[in-house]
């Protein structure tokens, strides 16, 4: 009896290290990662994401990327986020025909940044605080991703 | 019951309390994974976000993921002192 109560209680030792040791390594990965946040879309014809807000009076590095085949590319824009005034950006269009974007606007539907190479998918203001993604394409399903560094 | 033991068996349930406050927060923590240096927020979970604020979510997961560690980990280490002697032997009682 003695020797199964030993047992019972090593063994729930063994459960509480094992339980600690994920936690505390999920922990450890959650705190040490970087300020980088990856989120993905697909979105019907005509369609917007979630708007994303991002951080305030800070460069924000946002980069998207349409991932379905045919449509590919990738753009990316360095962005100012003035609270309750607007979006400030500037960085580079998705091929085909890649240039540089910029501007300032705090206007719902101002074009920040292409991610798709027929440039029917972009990046554009939803609100002074927020953006979004937008499938302009009439037909096709656009799905890709977008990444924030702050 | 003696004192001593009162003692002990109050400080095995506040360990047994805090190790499980540990683990509670860990559920209750919000589910962003992490992939290639980033947290991640899959297709599904986005569109079902009415808005998306990475900044907080990001925080409020570092917040809760310490928290957990810490009450986790500082329960798990009182219980093991608590129950040295069975656990390790007299050696180091």
């Amino acid at each position: 009896m003695r020797g199964f109560a030993h047992a019972a209680g090593l063994a729930l030792a063994v459960v509480v290290a094992t339980l600690t040791l994920a936690v505390v390594v999920h922990a450890g990965q959650t705190i040490t990662t970087p300020n980088a946040f990856f989120s993905s879309y697909s979105l019907a014809p005509g369609a917007n994401s979630s708007p994303i807000e991002p951080v305030t009076n800070k460069s924000n590095f946002l980069m998207c990327a349409q991932t379905a085949s045919g449509f590919r590319g990738v753009g990316q824009v360095a962005l100012l986020r003035v609270p309750s005034t607007l979006l400030v950006w500037t960085g580079i269009e998705s091929p085909a025909g890649a240039g540089i974007t910029s501007g300032s606007s705090g206007t719902a539907g101002t074009h920040i940044v292409w991610c798709d190479f027929s440039h029917t998918v972009d990046i554009r203001v939803d609100t002074p605080d927020k953006f979004l993604v937008h499938n302009g394409n009439a037909t096709l399903t656009a799905t890709g991703n977008v990444t924030l560094i702050w | 019951m003696d004192e001593a033991k009162q003692q002990h068996m109050g400080l095995v349930a506040l360990f047994w309390v805090l190790f499980c406050a540990g683990l509670l927060v860990q559920v209750f923590a919000p589910r962003l994974k992490v992939e290639h240096n980033a947290f991640v927020m899959s297709a599904p979970v986005a569109a079902q976000t009415k808005e998306i604020h990475p900044m907080e979510l990001v925080a409020r997961a570092r917040r809760m993921q310490l928290l957990s560690g810490l009450l986790t980990l500082g329960g798990a280490v009182g219980l093991a002192i608590q129950y040295r002697e069975a656990l390790f032997g007299r050696r180091l009682g």
